[in-house]
């Protein structure tokens, strides 16, 4: 059960743990990890430092399991694939959202690293927090193909054929892993828990403009409404740390023209 | 109404102003005054009031400014709290400031321009 909606700063009381004498590397880094269990009364957040041992291409991922495989084994986390391809693993490195595992310690250009729960999550432990309010909108809108004749939800039965050109209205927004990072850098999603944030706006707009999806009038009910793509203000940052190089940004732009131009187009 | 309908008001608004306030500054600067106090003074400030064209520009000016300014305030509170019940107040509430200074300003305007 998630408690925490609203962050709690975790204390300045920082607690050293040695490194276990199986650590044998020449170089080691200081991994600084959020702890709190809000579902245990009296654990306060707090900031632990960890002495990991450094190699070659280890990555924030790679250290906090050696942290839960060799010193404290109720560290969690949560993550899948470990190629940045599941999107479980998103985090706060060093103040900005990012993937673990697809971030090595060497680019971050320094030996200390913070690691934190994602923003604009409640926490339900340590670095892992709750999706829920962020699946909740993605399946909002509906992202889906939805075909008329077959009604909604249903499996699509014929082949639907499409040009290239038409593929390339959507084709970035189909490498959406849905990680969450772009809802946690969005100072609107921030202020505004109802907004449907960068990444479900994305996903409206990768169906909308597909050739084959009739699911528009059902759609364009929950994209303009008052917590809708017009509530975006185009800060950026969603699209700055995208992993996967999509521009969550932009479609929201794009799908606040397309509402606009199919309203006074009539379509 | 629409979410996408009061953004496309608000668009036409925008245009609106930066014509209407562009020839407003115009009138009160350059046009038909020989300088900045004489554009000021109570009777040149009157006649503007009496003619049509001005007239016109005024109330154009004052609806599109009421207009881009309330719903820029709505979507600044819509975003400190949610909730359908916040959602209606502020909505109700800036749709109240703007009827009053609506009327405010075009009663102004009106009797002004009818010489009361």
């Amino acid at each position: 059960m998630v408690v925490e909606v609203d962050r709690v700063e975790p204390t300045e009381k920082v607690i050293h743990v040695s490194v276990p004498k199986e650590a044998t590397a020449e170089k080691t880094i200081l991994l600084r990890v959020y702890r709190h269990n809000p579902n245990v009364q009296g654990d306060e957040p707090r900031m632990v430092t960890y002495r990991v041992p450094f190699t070659k291409g280890l990555t924030v991922l790679d250290a906090l399991l050696w942290v839960k495989e060799n010193v404290d084994n109720g560290l969690a986390f949560r993550y899948s694939c470990r190629m940045g391809i599941c999107g479980s693993c998103g985090m706060l490195i060093n103040g900005k959202p990012m993937l673990g595992c697809e971030t090595q310690i060497a680019e971050l250009g320094t030996d200390e690293i913070e690691v934190a729960p994602l923003t604009n999550y409640p926490v339900i432990r340590d670095v892992a927090t709750d999706f829920t309010d962020f699946f909740s909108h993605h399946n909002r809108v509906k992202p889906y193909l939805i075909r008329k004749e077959n009604g909604e939800g249903k499996p699509i039965e014929k082949e639907l054929l499409q040009t290239e050109e038409q593929k390339l209205d959507y084709y970035q927004f189909t490498m959406c892993i849905m990680c969450g990072l772009c809802d946690a850098a969005c100072p609107i999603v921030a202020m505004d828990r109802e907004f449907l944030g960068p990444q479900a706006l994305a996903q409206a707009y990768r169906f909308a403009v597909d050739s084959r999806d009739q699911g528009w009038p059902a759609r364009k009910e929950v994209v303009d409404s008052p917590h809708g793509c017009f509530r975006c203000e185009l800060a950026g940052s969603c699209s700055a740390v995208c992993p996967k190089g999509v521009d969550p940004g932009m479609g929201a732009q794009l799908m606040k023209r397309e509402v606009l131009f199919r309203k006074t187009s009539g379509t | 109404m629409r979410e996408s309908t009061l953004q496309l008001i608000n668009y036409i608004m925008i245009l609106a102003l930066l014509v209407t306030l562009a020839l407003h500054l115009a009138m009160q600067a350059f046009l038909g005054v020989t300088g900045y106090a004489q554009a000021l003074s109570y009777d040149t400030a009157l006649a503007r009031y009496r003619e049509p064209l001005s007239v016109s520009l005024l109330t154009i000016l004052l609806i599109a400014a009421t207009y881009h300014g309330l719903f820029g305030l709505r979507n600044i509170l819509l975003e400190f709290r949610t909730g359908p019940r916040w959602d209606t107040f502020v909505t109700s509430a800036t749709l109240g400031l703007a009827v009053v200074m609506l009327g405010w300003g075009l009663w102004t305007i009106v009797a002004a321009f009818g010489g009361f």
